[in-house]
């Protein structure tokens, strides 16, 4: 059950409604921008509360306990709760806080994840918008988040907090330089930076870039797992360290941003590993958007499952771990990709 | 291993007169010593070869209604010996000699006994309040006669 | 702090950690002086758990004073009453029969087993890695049911009384404990195959917080702590009390005395109970589990210091008697005590994050330094 079809079915319809009314036919495309960031505003919002209980359940069973289990089926419903809860909670800003950056931090942290989501391929013609800069854009717009969290950690006047954005920031920038150099191999192969494009060259299972770049992913998903602050990589939030690191001082909506984000970046770098190396949406059978949920779901599994296995690194062992392991890599896999892959 | 006997007869030959042998139970021997040569009994204690003892167990304190006790477990983790030391100063304004400089885990030892017994020892770097709250105002808790607000006395059981 | 001259782009800063930090694991205080990342200078603040123990116990019978005692340490309760019983015993001379001390063998084995499990959870937690701590605590819990059978309590037990024991072992627990001793050491495995090689875990315990030879014995550090700092001293086998002497067990010791030592004189250490338990399994004899005691319980004057090896180092009682129903003076001594005055002498140098596993791995628990 492909999706084009009803994407083409709305568009008609909106064309036909914007005739009718006499309006320009500008109007018709405006508001079909405007249905598209809804959608995917919606779509975020049921992609985190699935990934919060999907986290929690396999959490739970990593460590032999069920996880949450009362509310509805297998507690499916917790995340719904618990939003529920964080929307009514008191909204306290500490006093001495630079107010209009404290404000602003989870705005830009949340709204930078959610623009990245404007040129995901969800499925074969399922698009927001196919930009032919796609990629770039991707890179370029989440590097946002290092602003907010250092926005945050400075502005909450807390030492704790400070030390956490700066954490986060030099951590972020830091394993940027191997993510896009990973990055890189794939778009040398493609010669395009559309994610489109991306998709369509990788049409069999064994053009998958996974295959033709193993270095490069191999790259990708540590430093991706570094970019999203997740464990082993967790040290801006460290909690055994830091308590919470730069969100230590929010609460209520606030910090639902700030976690929203947070599994948002989550399902964004996993997207961006499906696409450019699990072959997007391609694949046998089922229809184009449910392979790439399946596939993303998949990469979103195994962060997880780095999660909770292993020990936290330090900040320098981080630091070295970027700059002279990661980063030559990064290095050797392009030059390799190039001899090999010469057009 | 040395027992208590040839430490003892080390001891009462090295500092004659200052350190004495004391019988407390079968199963609890000590020496007595001066509290003015605790310096240079612990110096002796730590740099002689036969005794080697700068494990210190704890140092604690008795308020023994006239004068103060204070009781330096000593050991040696090599020779695998124990003594017990005891010394007294007196009960209000007490003074010794800190041994925190020969034996560095003196120094929280001799706080805790600062702080609830009101033993001044002398050359102790860091004589601050330590376990009681900072705004304790109640005296030195430990002593015997010691009347705290919410402090009541059980009767005795017969 | 000095004015910031052009050249000096950093400042050193205070960061008050504690009392309340999920890695304090309860409520030391510590005062960081900072340089970035680096500490310079780091100060504890105890007394936040102060329950003056020592100036209740001479306040109450002997009697009264060992549920008191539970909370001296309760991470190893048993251990805690062990050390006051003990000294009462030999102050006032009783006779304890030969099941009671097998019984008590194995209720501090299986508490200290307890324990170094609580340790090693919490000890991953602080290293960020969560899994193991869940592991830990599903063996803790069969030690735990195993108390809980025997004394009805599962963290304060006043099992272990003055000539003797509280309760007989109940009839099952013989083929529980055993079931367990024989699946624990697979556990070990697994907890050594999620830990003990895993490069990150190298990476963040090797040569982080090396506590040298002289300085562990200087500062009075003991049971895991100054034996993975390489000296061979176990109060079980140097001071033996108890029945110690009867079973076989080795003493781990590391060589450097590094966060990792410390973590694997542990492991070592649990593996070492659990055969003394077995052991101590297979030779429990029959018998009274307590002598009879007088209604009125008055040892004669005197004072002994008995000392005994916890989970944590040693544990000493000295206790003063004068004649009557209730102690003169009870000075009780911890590990956890002294550890935390190591805290100054090696954090100076550390980054943050080291300071967090180094304080982990000496397993300190804050009511035992408070009291």
């Amino acid at each position: 059950m492909e999706l084009t079809p009803l994407f083409q079915w709305i568009d008609t319809q909106l064309i036909s409604l914007v005739e009718w009314l006499g309006l320009p036919i500008w109007f018709a495309e405006l508001l079909e921008m405007v249905l598209a960031a809804v959608a995917v505003l919606l779509m975020a919002f049921l992609i985190v509360l699935f990934l919060v209980w999907w986290e929690r359940k396999l959490s739970g069973h990593f460590q032999q306990r069920l996880g949450p289990m009362r509310t509805g089926w297998h507690g499916w419903l917790q995340t719904i709760a618990d939003g529920l809860k964080l929307f009514q909670k008191e909204d306290i800003i500490p006093t001495n806080v630079d107010r209009k950056v404290f404000f602003w931090a989870p705005v830009v942290c949340f709204a930078s994840s959610y623009a990245a989501f404007a040129v995901i391929p969800w499925g074969e013609g399922v698009i927001p918008t196919d930009l032919n800069i796609g990629i770039l854009y991707i890179l370029s717009i989440t590097t946002f988040v290092v602003i907010s969290l250092l926005m945050a950690g400075w502005s909450s006047n807390n030492k704790y907090a400070l030390l956490g954005g700066m954490r986060s920031a030099a951590q972020i920038v830091s394993y940027e330089v191997p993510l896009t150099l990973s990055v890189l191999g794939v778009i040398m192969m493609t010669q395009s930076l559309s994610m489109v494009a991306i998709v369509e060259a990788q049409e069999s299972v064994f053009s998958w870039f996974i295959w033709r770049q193993p270095l490069g992913f191999a790259i990708y998903l540590v430093a991706a797992v570094a970019e999203t602050n997740r464990a082993p990589f967790d040290i801006p939030e460290a909690e055994q360290e830091l308590v919470a690191g730069f969100n230590i001082e929010y609460s209520g909506m606030k910090f639902a941003m700030f976690f929203l984000a947070e599994f948002l970046n989550l399902f964004l770098v996993s997207a961006i590993a499906t696409t450019l190396f699990l072959g997007g949406w391609q694949g046998p059978f089922l229809p184009s958007w449910l392979w790439f949920i399946l596939k993303t779901t998949f990469v979103i599994f195994v962060i997880i499952w780095f999660k909770w296995t292993y020990p936290r690194l330090r900040v320098d062992q981080l630091m070295e771990f970027c700059w002279k392991v990661l980063l030559p890599l990064a290095f050797l896999n392009l030059i390799i990709s190039g001899f090999l892959f010469r057009g | 291993m040395a027992d208590h006997d040839s430490i003892l007869k080390l001891l009462t030959e090295r500092f004659p007169g200052k350190v004495s042998a004391l019988e407390l139970t079968p199963a609890q021997t000590a020496v007595s010593v001066e509290a003015a040569s605790i310096v240079e009994l612990f110096t002796f204690l730590v740099e002689s070869a036969d005794l080697k003892m700068n494990y210190l167990s704890t140092i604690t304190g008795i308020d023994r209604t006239d004068h103060i006790e204070i009781v330096y477990f000593v050991s040696s983790l090599e020779h695998k010996h124990m003594l017990t030391i005891k010394t007294k100063v007196d009960r209000i304004g007490g003074k010794i000699e800190s041994i925190q400089h020969i034996i560095p885990a003196a120094n929280w030892f001799e706080r805790e006994v600062w702080e609830l017994y009101g033993v001044d020892f002398v050359n102790h770097p860091d004589l601050r309040r330590f376990l009681l709250p900072d705004d304790w105002d109640q005296g030195n808790p430990m002593l015997r006669d010691w009347d705290g607000r919410d402090f009541i006395r059980m009767p005795e059981v017969q | 702090m000095n004015e910031a001259t052009p050249s000096q782009y950093s400042e050193e800063f205070e960061v008050n950690m504690g009392p309340q930090h999920p890695s304090t694991h309860g409520v030391l205080r510590l005062m960081l002086r900072m340089n970035g990342e680096n500490i310079v200078r780091a100060t504890p603040y105890i007394g936040y758990l102060h329950r003056a123990i020592e100036k209740i116990c001479e306040n109450r019978t002997y009697a009264q004073c060992i549920p008191l005692l539970d909370r001296f340490e309760y991470v190893t309760s048993m251990a805690s009453e062990e050390v006051f019983v003990l000294a009462t015993e030999r102050l006032a001379a009783v006779e304890v029969p030969e099941r009671a001390e097998y019984l008590r063998v194995i209720m501090l084995e299986f508490n200290r087993i307890a324990s170094h499990l609580i340790f090693l959870g919490t000890f991953s937690l602080d290293l960020g890695a969560i899994t193991p701590f869940l592991y830990c605590l599903r063996e803790r819990e069969q030690i735990m049911d195993l108390f809980e059978m025997t004394s009805g309590q599962r963290l304060t037990y006043n099992y272990i009384r003055v000539g003797g024991v509280a309760y007989d072992i109940p009839e099952d627990f013989l083929p529980l404990a055993r079931k367990f001793v024989d699946t624990f050491q697979h556990r070990i495995d697994d907890y050594e195959a999620i830990l003990t090689q895993n490069p990150i875990f190298l990476a963040r315990t090797k040569n982080v917080g090396i506590i040298s030879k002289d300085i562990a014995v200087n500062y009075a550090a003991s049971g895991p702590v100054l034996r993975a700092s390489g000296v061979k001293w176990d109060l079980r086998r140097d001071d033996p009390y108890s029945i110690y002497d009867r079973f076989k067990f080795d003493i781990p010791t590391g060589t450097v005395g590094d966060t990792w030592d410390r973590y694997m004189v542990r492991v070592q250490e649990m593996r070492q109970s659990n055969e003394i338990v077995r052991q101590a399994l297979d030779q429990l004899p029959q018998g009274d589990y307590k002598t009879k005691m007088k209604a009125v319980f008055k040892p004669p004057v005197g004072e002994c210091y008995a000392r005994i090896e916890n989970a944590r180092g040693e544990m000493g009682c000295h206790i003063i008697s004068d004649g009557s129903t209730k102690p003169y003076r009870v000075k009780l001594r911890g590990g956890s005590f002294c550890h935390t005055q190591l805290i100054p002498a090696i954090a100076p140098g550390m980054m943050i994050a080291d300071l967090v596993a180094t304080f982990a791995s000496l397993d300190v628990i804050l009511p035992e330094v408070d009291r």
